[in-house]
């Protein structure tokens, strides 16, 4: 096992010492650790984010496995449970706090208050909804990066990453979604997720100032 | 005249948001939307009446993650 300083000697050797210092001290909340949030969970810890506060109610199904980033071993264990497995397998010294709760608009600033960045990752329309409201009402000085418009095999680079305000960042196309027929599959919900946990680098390492 | 997600329209000062979502086929259980850069909280949708000159943005989500 690599000692936590052999861990920052490789990661200062990939991203400077700087950068590797402002990712280590940082921290990011992810609601939802289905496709966006396991992938976006599992990029931040490689990427060296220290502080990770990791939120979901649900376990592990087999209809799961084509998009989210389990395993067949992992079949009925909670996904946070899950998750922290993985990214200790990462990085064994990430500090990594979770939840196994559902979010609503009454527990949200119980569990999010004092998030700086908050990654919204859910699944249904109606749940990104209530938790960016309940965020942009409730703690508006967080950052909120949310993920709409993913879904089908379509064209690739229709997924894009755009500011809506100062604190409200939208990854995705904005369009298909399961409502238009479309299935969800592994490409173009990791390539949502990639756009996430970018923006969220840019916002943790330069204060999101290239984000347009 | 009032710009809504990047598009100057007209006729619809004096409307309420929830008029405005409503009538364009928007379900407002499903949006987030802020006026001149500030969130309309989602209580006050049937009341915040659309004004001239206002910068509107409505978010749509959609399923899937």
């Amino acid at each position: 096992m690599p000692t936590e300083e052999e861990i920052f000697e490789a990661l200062d050797e990939r991203h400077t010492e700087e950068i590797r210092r402002k990712l280590w001290d940082s921290r990011v909340d992810i609601a939802g650790l289905g496709g966006l949030g396991s992938n976006i969970a599992v990029m931040l810890a490689r990427a060296g984010v220290g502080h990770l506060h990791l939120v979901d109610f649900d376990v592990i199904d087999l209809t799961n496995i084509n998009r989210q980033y389990y395993f067949i071993r992992q079949l009925g264990m909670p996904k946070t449970e899950a998750i922290s497995e993985i990214l200790h397998d990462i990085n064994p010294y990430i500090d990594i706090k979770t939840e196994n709760v559902k979010i609503t608009p009454e527990n949200y600033s119980k569990i999010f208050g004092g998030a700086m960045i908050l990654v919204e990752a859910f699944d249904s329309a109606a749940n990104k909804a209530m938790l960016v409201n309940a965020a942009m009402e409730q703690t508006p000085e967080t950052k909120i990066v949310s993920g709409v418009g993913l879904a089908g095999y379509m064209d690739s680079n229709l997924i894009r990453t755009r500011k809506i305000s100062d604190n409200f960042i939208l990854c995705g196309d904005g369009v298909n979604g399961l409502e238009s027929g479309h299935h969800l599959m592994a490409p173009r919900v990791s390539i949502c997720a990639g756009h996430q946990a970018n923006a969220v680098l840019q916002l943790l390492i330069e204060g999101g100032k290239n984000i347009r | 005249m009032v710009t809504i997600n990047g598009k100057e329209v007209s006729g619809h000062t004096g409307s309420s948001i929830l008029d405005y979502l409503t009538q364009s086929g928007y379900d407002p259980a499903k949006v987030a939307v802020e006026c001149d850069g500030g969130v309309i909280p989602r209580k006050d949708y049937a009341d915040k009446v659309i004004r001239d000159g206002e910068i509107i943005e409505i978010v749509s989500f959609v399923g899937g993650g």
